[in-house]
């Protein structure tokens, strides 16, 4: 009996440690919640991707909305050394490499899709967006990687290439993205849900296509320094370049790259959000920064409306516009920033939270024709100086003014470079200066840029009083802006062999390839 | 058969002269004996109870036997009348002394060719901690426990033997009456249940647990119920706790931020920051005007304690009440823990069920616990601490408590306008932002043990655990008056209503079957354990939310303005394995194991391919031996010397997939703020996946002996190990030019090693009634990266921790100085200024290297004193964060050391001009006070903040009295069979080295967590102050 019961026990046992588990038990380590590479669509690539974009051009550059004298440190604040002074390491900023790349690889990732299932569009304005980005590191830090870029394990330390190379390789992209818009694989069938997941255009490829010859003149007038009608960046010919902008032509009024999934005061727009409220109702950079008193002036020298639709003044008058100037050390009363205006301006939000976000705007399109035009790079079409109309108005358009409003501004400064034409000393000076005027925080980097390739200093022709708006800050011994960024730490960590292969940076000596001033 | 019923019918026929005996067994101390076994001549046999009481049926003039595990045998003669009381020397016998190892088998200490150690229950809740964690702290070698916070939870980082995995979790298992669970249950255990922890200290020890016990085991054993008559246990602990150290503030200057002309500080009313002038005693408005015109007016003098007034001093109270009999014990603990945090508060409530039963054959037991915890505490420490440690000295905070009523006290017309996204007031931030949860914690097991025949025996156990834990978060909504909005030209935002209710349910089911074999052949002895574990973990998270409920004051996402927020993840798990240990003991003195588990594991599964069991199975084996030389060599047999020696030795390997449910998929998130209606949006997230991944393993080589002299009094064990870690997966970084910032990988290796000593003085001294027992544990642990992935030769894990090639895991890199050869700071010639080297520095190591703890125990008759200290050096810290925080604001004595007047920057050298450095001793700093200690050349220097991290604590000092109940009289004795009352502290006393200004220590950032949990040694500015606490509790025996 005794044995019969072990018999049993031992058999009963046996059973259960034969049988264990199927290995069908094991098979459940595919994840029931997140979207995976298996899952994930160029649809829903698309709309997160845009908006980031749109939330990285509104909130990554401060540094140089005060660099290019738009904005300044409140007096409330304590002093931001690194960006005062121009003396920074390699921990300065590394936001915009890290964004920009980030952004990149979820277009990248969504071009690669595209690509492989056959929907044009989406593999079309992948490439768009993605080489925006590229250029726009290109013009921050020159030679990048980006031919083995995004490749994870694959190659980890990926290669540094020129930054000729790569304006030449978008150009490359900008040709296949047209054909692509202009082929059968851009419909709506081939797209899925491309009218809604595009937030800028709703799918419309003859935007995109204007967007993408946008881009192209945007990255042939940074290949001009100084007042040259030709290019002085050699290796890329301007002529061939113009010649493929197809036939569809750039952005022109109305035609902004704007967003607006449905932004609320819950789900802001990035500048909102950035500057003024956030979603918890507060705001971390709400304070810090008020108007710069360079860009203040010039403003109210001009008698310019715009100066209401950039700035808030203390008071809420048009007339109390208080701005401070870039450096000053804080500690005086009077300058702190309950006294000074704010940026929060309505030209920025006009709906506040609900406002439309942006990426390129028509505004830049017309600075960038009429720049191209007076330079010889655009031969035909309107004049230089229409262009530029054209500009100041859709700028004042842009902002909440009016056409009218515009040309009253611009009769009232007649004789005066800045802002008109035919003046002495106007032409290019005044398409630049009236460039830096309109793109006051929507553009900083570009007006960078124009800073960089030009000899004007950004609405001062050389050896005009006051000079750049170089900080006042009491540490700060440089006279001149830095004229890139120095690559960022984790570069040195994780790819040093590459980013060594750059050599030591200067910030003031070192430049990007077109900029040969 | 027959002879059984012989036996038990001889016991119940009771003769006229047999009477029932009544006694108890205690040890030299006073204390009682559970489990000692009393013997009658005739072959009865009881056991005492909990509390060393027994009832015998036995004659007068019977000679009663009286035995008990690690303690010497005694006879009793049984006289006319009253009752007996037994002495038992406490012998901590080597050669008896029994341990549980894994899978809640006992085995005799003599045989593990591994180390592990025992803390009794009364030492572990001699200072009647709250949770086991402080009543381990310091008592065992090897074990480290770091508490990384204070407050009401009482956060700690738990590691044995230091660390296994660079960036995977590190903390050991936890088995409960041999079930295995996530370490996280330990706080859900209620320390008086507790019979003994067991602490395995190696994977060898743990090695049939297989990736669970890599990091060693605590396994608990809880109280069960014994025979005899049923006990009641009643309990009262109250404790107080008061902060202990504040980082050293300047007590000179009061608020104020621009200096005048000459670079005095000048006085602002309305500052946060403390550069004003001096303290001169002149009374002087604060803040601004009210609307009535008030005027908040004080002396401009330092306030003693001013911002310490702003806590509490928390009380925890503490009720046990336990009943044992027969088979069956029941428990109930009620923990109130009210925080020096000002309304935080912590209820736990806890209930044990646990019986067994025999029949026959078979013996069945089942153990139930369930526990209950409910918290209401600030959500927003940081704000509030903020608030507090950076106020100025001239405020005593308490003053500003009741912002609902006093306008002074409200975010209307407090002081400043500065702490606007820092909560306002701190004050009104702690009410304002505020969590309440509970979590409900169930943990169950049944076991069914069959005794086939007298060697081999079968064990069915299942345990499931059940964890639901839910909270709510909530922001009251706050509109500032018109009156405030024309003090502030663009406006104060108005705070809207917000909540969030975040709920978990995680649940683990593990099954173990197992069969023991023990067979005697002659001198030899075999011994196999075969068997089969399966475990499945589950775990489910939801939240939902809304940031806007406008002004509304009831907290429901029901009110939402807009779309809620909303949130879901799951995880699953399993884990099946076979194993097998194999023992042989030759003549009782030398013994051999070997163990061997195959795993398959679910988490190595990569969806959507085929596969076979074997893809996702691996193999390890171990080996341990132990020799008892002093029964072996002759010399040491009749020694009187030696009482005990033994050596031994284990080499084992053990795998570990050191992976969350799903590391095969890259995972898109939803990017901010999406879906806006039908339009959804995911974006990458940073970190990407390999294509294949392989088991970690960690070779676990140890070494030992263990002696005892003098008759068991003094008693020394030594260990050495060196475990070898590798293909250790972890997230290695990379460019993010890849398109991923970190890629999760096979990578890395490293070494750990260490020395671990235990000498224990039972008794160190013994005069008469007078007993002093004194134990001392010592752990030396090093380690060394020897590998990370090609062509990365450094991981940072953050807060400053780096694993670097060829140095410890992990050091510290720091931003420093630009310095000469001798380490001097360089300063410009003309302005004394020093520079920021761009480059980071390496430091020291982040976790300590010498613990030393120290345990004192000192008795006469029925008093008894203990104390626990220990001593922890070999790292450092940074606090950077409240260190810089501090500077910033000119609060610390730092900012204040040099008068707010140029100095001559210490230990400095400058270039001579012609490249040689001189030392410098007469060029004073360009920029002194403010310009100085609040700018990035002061603030970003993180080596500022680098202090050594060695501290002494007294952690524990306990000091108890068994009442002598008798002297009540028989008509209370024959009710209450025992009291005990006692005082006690816990970390009294914190000797921390002058280096250190800041706070204690073990503060670590992210410290509770398994996973980031590794980089320890950085404190956040928004650590709760280091705290002491004392007590007096009454336990009550009926």
């Amino acid at each position: 009996m005794r044995f019969k019961k072990i018999i049993i026990f031992t058999t009963l046992a046996g059973v259960f440690f034969a049988a264990g588990c199927k290995k069908e038990k094991f098979d459940i380590n595919s994840n029931p919640d997140s979207v995976t590479d298996v899952s994930v669509t160029p649809s829903v690539l698309l709309p997160g991707a845009q908006q980031f974009t749109s939330s990285e051009i509104a909130g990554d550059w401060a540094f140089l909305q005060m660099w290019m004298g738009y904005w300044a440190r409140s007096g409330s604040y304590q002093s931001i050394t690194d960006i005062e002074t121009y003396r920074f390491t390699n921990g300065f900023q590394v936001g915009i490499w890290n964004n920009l790349y980030a952004n990149a690889t979820n277009y990248n990732l969504m071009q690669t899709k595209a690509a492989a299932s056959g929907q044009g569009f989406y593999d079309a304005v992948g490439r768009i967006m993605r080489s925006h980005n590229f250029q726009m590191l290109v013009d921050v830090y020159n030679n990048v990687p980006y031919f083995e870029a995004f490749k994870g394990t694959v190659v980890p330390t990926p290669k540094y290439d020129k930054g000729i190379d790569i304006y030449k390789d978008i150009f490359k992209q900008l040709d296949t993205a047209i054909t692509l818009l202009k082929g059968a694989t851009a419909d709506a069938v081939s797209n899925p849900e491309k009218a809604t997941s595009d937030l800028v255009y709703g799918g419309d490829n003859t935007k995109w296509i204007k967007f993408a010859n946008t881009l192209r003149l945007r990255m042939l007038i940074h290949l001009h320094n100084g007042s040259a009608t030709t290019t002085v960046a050699a290796g890329i010919n301007v002529a061939e370049q113009v010649a493929k902008v197809s036939t569809e032509g750039f952005l022109g009024a109305g035609e902004s790259a704007h967003l607006n999934p449905g932004f609320s005061g819950s789900k802001p727009q990035p500048y909102y959000r950035f500057y003024n409220t956030n979603e918890s109702g507060s705001g971390s950079q709400r304070d810090q920064f008020r108007a710069g008193e360079y860009a203040l002036e010039y403003y109210r020298y001009n008698g310019d409306p715009r100066i209401n639709r950039f700035y808030v003044s203390p008071d809420g008058t048009t007339a109390g516009q208080t701005g401070i100037t870039f450096g000053t050390p804080s500690g005086d009363q009077d300058l702190i920033g309950s006294k000074l205006s704010t940026v929060r301006g309505p030209g920025l939000s006009p709906n506040g939270a609900a406002s439309r976000a942006w990426i390129l705007t028509s505004v830049e399109s017309l600075f960038l024709q009429a720049e191209a035009r007076q330079r010889g790079v655009i031969t035909t079409g309107p004049t230089a100086k229409q262009l530029l109309t054209a500009a100041i108005r859709e700028s004042f358009v842009w902002l909440g003014l009016t056409s009218t409003n515009a040309d009253t501004y611009i009769v009232g400064n007649e004789t005066y470079p800045d802002v008109d034409y035919d003046a002495a000393g106007g032409g290019l000076f005044t398409i630049l200066s009236q460039k830096w005027f309109a793109l006051n925080t929507i553009a900083p980097f570009e007006t960078w840029t124009d800073y960089r390739r030009t000899d004007y200093v950004l609405g001062t022709p050389v050896g005009y009083d006051p000079g750049p708006p170089i900080s006042v800050d009491p540490a700060n011994t440089s006279t001149k802006i830095p004229r890139r960024l120095l690559y960022p730490q984790n570069e040195y960590n994780y790819n040093a062999t590459n980013v060594g292969a750059e050599g030591t940076i200067d910030v003031f000596t070192g430049k990007i390839f077109w900029d040969l001033n | 058969m027959t002879m059984m019923i012989v036996a038990l019918l001889s016991i119940g026929v009771v003769s006229a002269q047999t009477r029932l005996v009544k006694g108890r067994v205690t040890d030299s101390k006073g204390t009682a004996v559970p489990g000692a076994t009393i013997k009658t001549k005739a072959g009865a046999s009881v056991a005492a109870d909990d509390n060393g009481d027994f009832q015998i049926n036995a004659k007068t003039g019977d000679v009663l036997t009286i035995t008990a595990v690690t303690f010497g045998t005694v006879t009793s003669k049984v006289s006319e009348t009253g009752s007996l009381s037994v002495v038992l020397e406490q012998k901590d016998n080597k050669l008896e002394e029994v341990v549980v190892t894994a899978m809640g088998v006992t085995r005799q200490a003599k045989e593990l060719g591994y180390s592990t150690a025992k803390v009794r229950a009364a030492e572990l809740t001699q200072a009647s901690p709250v949770n086991l964690q402080n009543g381990l702290t310091g008592k065992v070698s090897g074990l480290n426990i770091q508490t990384t916070n204070s407050g009401v939870f009482g956060t700690t980082r738990i590691t044995l033997r230091g660390i296994r995995s660079l960036t995977g979790n590190n903390q050991p298992m936890l088995v409960l009456d041999g079930v295995p669970l996530g370490l996280g249950f330990l706080s859900s255990i209620n320390p008086n249940d507790i019979a003994d922890v067991n602490i395995l200290k190696s994977s060898s020890s743990t090695a049939i647990y297989g990736p669970d016990g890599v990091n060693g085991a605590i396994v608990v054993t809880t109280k069960k119920g014994t025979k005899g008559k049923p006990t009641v246990t009643f309990g009262q602990t109250t404790q107080l706790e008061n902060i202990s150290y504040l980082p050293k503030f300047q007590e000179t200057f009061g608020s104020g931020y621009a200096p005048d002309d000459l670079g005095y500080g000048t006085f602002e009313p309305i500052e946060q920051q403390s550069w004003g002038d001096r303290f001169d005693g002149s009374m002087r408005q604060m803040g601004q005007t009210g609307p009535n015109g008030e005027k908040l007016m004080l002396p401009y003098s330092y306030v003693k304690n001013g911002r310490k007034n702003f806590f509490n001093t928390g009380v925890t109270n503490q009720t046990d009440i336990s009943f044992a009999a027969g088979d069956f014990y029941l428990s109930a603990q009620n923990v109130t823990i009210k925080g020096i945090m000002p309304g935080d508060e912590n209820n736990r409530r806890s209930f044990t069920l646990k019986a067994d039963k025999e029949y026959g054959r078979f013996k069945a037991g089942f153990n139930l616990r369930y526990t209950n915890s409910q918290y209401d505490v600030t959500n927003n420490n940081t704000i509030v601490y903020y608030g507090v440690t950076s106020a100025p000295g001239q405020y005593d905070l308490s003053q500003f408590k009741n912002w609902r009523t006093d306008y002074f006290s409200s975010p209307d017309g407090y002081y400043t306008p500065y702490l606007d996204n820092n909560g306002k007031t701190p004050y009104f931030a702690k009410d304002n932002y505020r969590e309440k949860g509970r979590s409900d914690d169930i943990f169950g097991n049944g076991e069914l043990n069959f005794k086939a025949t007298s060697w081999l025996n079968f064990t069915y156990r299942v345990g499931v655990t059940v964890a639901n834990a839910e909270s709510r978060s909530t922001r009251g909504a706050f509109n500032y008056s018109a009156f405030h909005n024309t003090l502030r030209d663009h406006g104060t935002l108005n705070i809207t209503s917000a909540v969030s209710d975040a709920s978990t349910v995680s649940n683990r089911i593990t099954s173990e079957i197992f069969a023991t074999l023990n067979k005697k052949f002659g001198k030899f002895g075999v011994g196999a354990l075969l068997g089969q574990s399966y475990r499945e973990s589950r775990s489910r998270f939801l939240s939902v939310g809304s940031n806007n409920l406008g002004t509304a004051t009831l907290f429901s996402t029901q009110l939402r303005k807009g779309e809620p927020t909303v949130d879901v993840a799951n995880s699953k798990t399993r884990l099946e394995r076979y194993f097998g240990r194999f023992t042989f003991d030759y003549n009782n003195w030398a013994f051999l194991e070997a163990t061997g588990s195959y795993d398959v594991d679910s988490r190595l599964v990569k969806p959507g391919t085929a596969f076979n069991k074997s893809d996702i199975a691996f193999f390890y084996p171990g080996a341990s031996a132990s020799i008892v030389l002093s029964q072996v060599i002759p010399a040491l047999q009749n020694s009187n010397m030696i009482s005990f020696a033994k050596i031994r030795g284990a080499v084992s390997k053990t795998g570990n997939v050191n992976l969350g449910a799903y590391a095969f998929e890259n995972v898109f998130a939803t990017s901010t703020f999406f879906p806006y209606g039908d339009i959804l949006g995911f974006q990458a997230t940073s970190t990407t996946v390999s294509n294949t991944y392989n088991p970690e393993f960690v070779v676990n080589k140890e070494i030992g002996v263990e002696l005892a002299f003098a008759k068991n009094r003094i008693n020394f064990e030594a260990t050495y190990y060196n475990q070898d870690n590798t293909d250790q997966i972890i997230g290695v970084q990379q460019s993010n030019t890849t398109g991923y910032t970190t890629a999760v990988q096979n990578a890395a290796s490293f070494t750990n090693k260490g020395l671990e000593l235990d000498l224990k003085l039972t008794p160190l001294v013994k005069i008469g009634d007078v007993n002093i027992d004194f134990k001392v544990n010592y752990t030396n642990q090093k380690n060394k990266v020897t590998s990370i992935v090609d062509g990365v030769s450094e991981l940072g894990i953050g807060n400053f921790n780096y694993a670097i090639v060829g140095q410890s895991a992990f050091v510290f890199k720091l931003t420093d100085y630009v310095r000469d050869d001798q380490g001097r700071v360089v300063v410009d010639r003309s302005t004394g200024m020093p520079t920021q080297n761009p480059n980071l520095s390496l430091f020291g190591k982040t976790m300590p290297e010498h613990i030393l703890g120290l345990n004192l125990n000192v008795s006469w008759k029925g008093l008894s004193f203990s104390a626990v200290a220990d001593y922890r050096t070999g790292n450092q810290i940074v606090a950077d964060q409240l260190g810089g925080f501090l500077d910033d604001n000119g609060i610390s004595e730092r900012s204040a050391a040099n008068g707010r007047r140029a100095f001559v920057f210490p230990n400095s050298v400058y270039d001579d001009g012609s490249g040689k450095f001189v030392e410098n001793k007469d060029v004073y700093t360009q920029t002194y006070g403010r310009l100085f200690y609040n700018s990035d050349l002061n603030t970003d220097v993180t080596t500022n903040y680098l202090a050594s991290g060695a501290f002494w604590k007294l952690r524990e000092v306990a000091l108890t009295y068994q009442i002598p109940v008798k002297i009540f009289g028989s008509g209370v004795s024959n009710v209450i069979k025992g009291a005990t009352i006692g005082v006690n502290g816990r970390n009294l006393l914190m000797f921390l080295p002058k280096s250190n200004q800041w706070t204690d220590p073990e503060f670590s950032a992210n410290g509770n967590s398994a996973y980031t949990g590794n980089a320890v040694g950085r404190s956040t500015a928004y650590n709760m102050p280091p705290t002491r606490i004392f007590g007096a509790n009454l336990v009550i025996r009926f």
